[in-house]
């Protein structure tokens, strides 16, 4: 029987860091600087993340897709859209939404969709922003991205907006009358807005010829905006996994199916609206205005959104220095530039004034968000954040592997994955994230002596660096470059992606890989590790 | 992508779907009540909306240009007079049951002060019958003063609107009066 001891590997002990050279010192106090980032609001936040992944397990926790699920009921809405806008008409919007909705084929059903996906559409872009918060995913250079978000989700208000008008129903009039209100405090117009709108006058076709035209040329902002949101991101997550995709689309048309969206009565200008309709996830801020007035409302939405803005400029940057390359050593491969999640690699003609092309990495210092990826896409260990190169892990490697023989080397991502207790014969290093680490590492700890490594990563798409995960997978399993020695027998390796809530078979896993290294129970090699072995030595 | 979750996944994996689909529900249908809330009010007041743009004499003072001023200008833009050209204001008086309600001086709209005269302005009344008095007077020297005394009966929750014809005569107007009650 292994003696246990509890270890919680957020915060290796003590005497883990005794005798260790420099660099594993550094590598330690890096992943330190992560995890002291631990505001109750990550807690709870991991809380929640943690219960979805019990139910939805990692792999399709649609907590780590809130990007794709936006995307995706963009396109329901984009589709059921279509739909609606072949029966409207803007000389009669009221009726021409009721005809759709009492005789028109699917009508009540796609106006129920279109309803539904845009508030979800908003429910998930509100997720995507506290997920990106709690990860202090929006410092520099990823401020950019996040204001860029925060003025995508004002887009999507106003989107939202322009198509409640557009029913013109009383819960148009509540939003048209209370936005007229807001928009008469700006000395823009020589008339008054609210008076347009409910002073007795009909409005013509031409005022919701204007809300269609604005409903159907925002989304093109919209697009340009997303674009501009992943402008300086590789491989962004444009769809959640299938089966999320299909259940999500299943259980919204299901929804759409047993609760109707009700159409309100119309537009009546001699009558308060009463009971008030207003849509939680667009008008918010209606319900504030007869308690506080239209000015303070005016100010408050500016404040929200300038408080949303630029909330990551409130808060103190644990800036680390950017990656460095060695020229010398580097042979142009190009890899660190295909891996580097944020783009700040570029690839530039060593001698311009040579006839040869050779290439050298660069490093855009005002992109790098110092997540040291590209320490272990370097082959040649040429690049990386100073003190955590491949060289430098290369070097800390062989000497830690001497003083631990016979042990089981645990890398740690420090970011998603749940703690755990293991048993003693583990040697546990907590890592900022799986794509730092380079496979000569791993080849170096079980050449010298390690029994086994095991890493455990964040799911792939709850990394905080956002392809770390992945790229370390594919080094150790899929010939990415720098890929994993082929001599190296897989079997000694263990690759786990997991999050909170995943504690129980993360540790099965463990425990099973550690005993099909001891061979006494003839323990379970992971699957993924199996596949690969009988892949490349089969 | 593998992950410990997946590999235990044959054995619960019918109750993990069932949790998976009815969580999602239970969270689209908490999503969709938020998208259609209703407040209902207790609405004790009707409102007498005063809504009007009112077009009242212009006032214009025409000079000739010097010919210092014509000097400056490119030739298409010279013109015989320098007119400058502004509305009169007003004076809106409402009163309910012979009390002022509200006073207020109208003047003319735009940067210029060129544009047509008008108010928008809500005024809370108690449900029931009332006299509604208007009297609109020019502040200048031109313009006719414009008076208004009629009766209607306000119930909750309704809005009467008291607005001006083109032809400058004051009406109250009612959802369900056609056309406008005319004094």
């Amino acid at each position: 029987m292994i003696p246990e001891r509890s270890l919680d590997i957020s915060q290796p002990e003590r005497d883990n860091l005794l005798g260790v050279p420099e660099t594993i010192r550094k590598m330690e106090s890096f992943g330190k600087e992560i995890a002291t980032e631990n505001p109750p609001s990550r807690g709870i936040y991991r809380s929640v993340r943690g219960l979805f992944n019990r139910i939805f397990s990692s792999t399709h926790n649609p907590l780590y897709f809130t990007g794709g699920m936006i995307i995706l009921f963009f396109l329901i809405l984009l589709l059921t859209g279509i739909y609606l806008f072949l029966f409207y008409h803007s000389s009669s919007p009221y009726e021409s939404v009721r005809y759709t909705v009492e005789r028109i084929p699917l009508g009540r059903w796609a106006r129920s969709l279109h309803r539904l996906s845009a508030d979800l559409l908003i429910f998930f872009v509100i997720l995507h922003a506290i997920q990106m918060g709690v990860q202090r995913r929006f410092f520099s250079p990823r401020f950019r991205t996040w204001f860029i978000g925060a003025l995508l989700l004002g887009m999507f208000l106003i989107e939202g907006w322009t198509g409640i008008v557009l029913v013109w129903d009383q819960e148009s009039q509540t939003l048209a009358f209370a936005f007229a209100e807001l928009l008469d405090l700006l000395p823009l117009f020589s008339d008054k807005i609210s008076r347009t709108i409910a002073g007795g006058e009909e409005l013509g076709a031409s005022f919701f010829f204007l809300f269609l035209f604005l409903h159907l040329a925002i989304p093109l902002i919209l697009l340009f905006l997303y674009w501009l949101h992943t402008l300086h991101l590789r491989s962004p997550a444009l769809f959640p996994t299938t089966p999320l995709a299909i259940g999500t689309i299943l259980a919204t048309g299901v929804i759409a199916i047993l609760f109707p969206s009700p159409l309100a009565p119309p537009f009546d200008p001699f009558r308060l609206p009463n009971p008030l309709r207003v849509d939680l996830w667009y008008d918010f801020w209606i319900p504030l205005l007869p308690l506080l007035g239209t000015p303070t409302v005016w100010g408050f939405l500016s404040g929200i959104f300038g408080f949303l803005a630029f909330f990551p400029k409130l808060l103190p940057h644990p800036r680390s220095s950017s990656a460095q390359v060695n020229e010398a050593l580097c042979t142009g491969c190009t890899q660190c530039a295909l891996d580097c999640p944020f783009l700040a690699i570029d690839m530039v003609t060593r001698d311009p004034s040579s006839s040869e092309r050779e290439l050298v990495a660069r490093v855009d210092p005002d992109l790098c968000a110092s997540c040291g990826i590209c320490a272990g896409s370097c082959a040649p260990m040429a690049m990386g954040i100073p003190g955590k190169t491949g060289r430098d892990q290369f070097r800390w490697s062989s000497s830690f592997a001497r003083s631990r023989r016979g042990k089981i080397v645990l890398f740690h991502c420090n970011g998603e994955t749940p703690s755990l207790t293991l048993p003693a014969d583990w040697e546990v290093i907590p890592i900022p994230c799986a794509g730092i680490l380079h496979t000569a590492t791993v080849h170096m700890l079980l050449r010298y002596g390690a029994r086994g490594v095991a890493i455990l990563a964040c799911p792939e798409r709850g990394c905080r660096e956002r392809l770390g995960s992945r790229w370390c997978k594919e080094r150790l399993f899929h010939g990415r470059e720098a890929e994993l020695h082929p001599r190296v027998d897989r079997s000694k390796i263990l690759f786990l992606q997991a999050g909170p809530g995943e504690k129980r078979e993360v540790r099965m896993a463990l425990l099973n890989f550690a005993q099909s290294l001891s061979g006494s129970r003839g323990g379970i090699p992971d699957p993924e590790t199996a596949c690969e072995r009988d892949r490349l030595f089969g | 992508m593998k992950t410990p979750g997946s590999q235990r996944r044959s054995k619960g994996f019918p109750l993990r779907l069932l949790m998976a689909v009815g969580l999602g529900l239970i969270l689209l249908r908490g999503v969709s009540l938020l998208g259609e809330l209703r407040i209902a009010q207790n609405i004790p007041f009707a409102l007498l909306r005063v809504s009007f743009r009112f077009r009242p004499p212009l006032l214009e003072e025409c000079r000739l240009p010097t010919p210092a001023e014509q000097e400056k200008l490119p030739i298409h833009m010279r013109a015989k007079e320098i007119c400058n050209r502004r509305f009169t204001p007003y004076q809106l008086i409402v009163s309910i049951e012979g009390e002022k309600v509200l006073s207020r001086e109208l003047l003319p709209r735009g940067v210029q002060h060129d544009r047509p005269l008008g108010i928008f302005e809500d005024l809370s009344l108690a449900p029931g019958r009332h006299t509604i008095e208007v009297i609109l007077t020019p502040l200048g020297e031109r313009g006719e003063t414009l008076r208004f005394q009629g009766e209607a009966d306000f119930s909750p929750g309704e809005i009467i609107l008291l607005s001006l014809t083109d032809d400058h005569s004051f009406y109250l107007k009612k959802r369900d009066t056609k056309p406008a009650v005319r004094p």
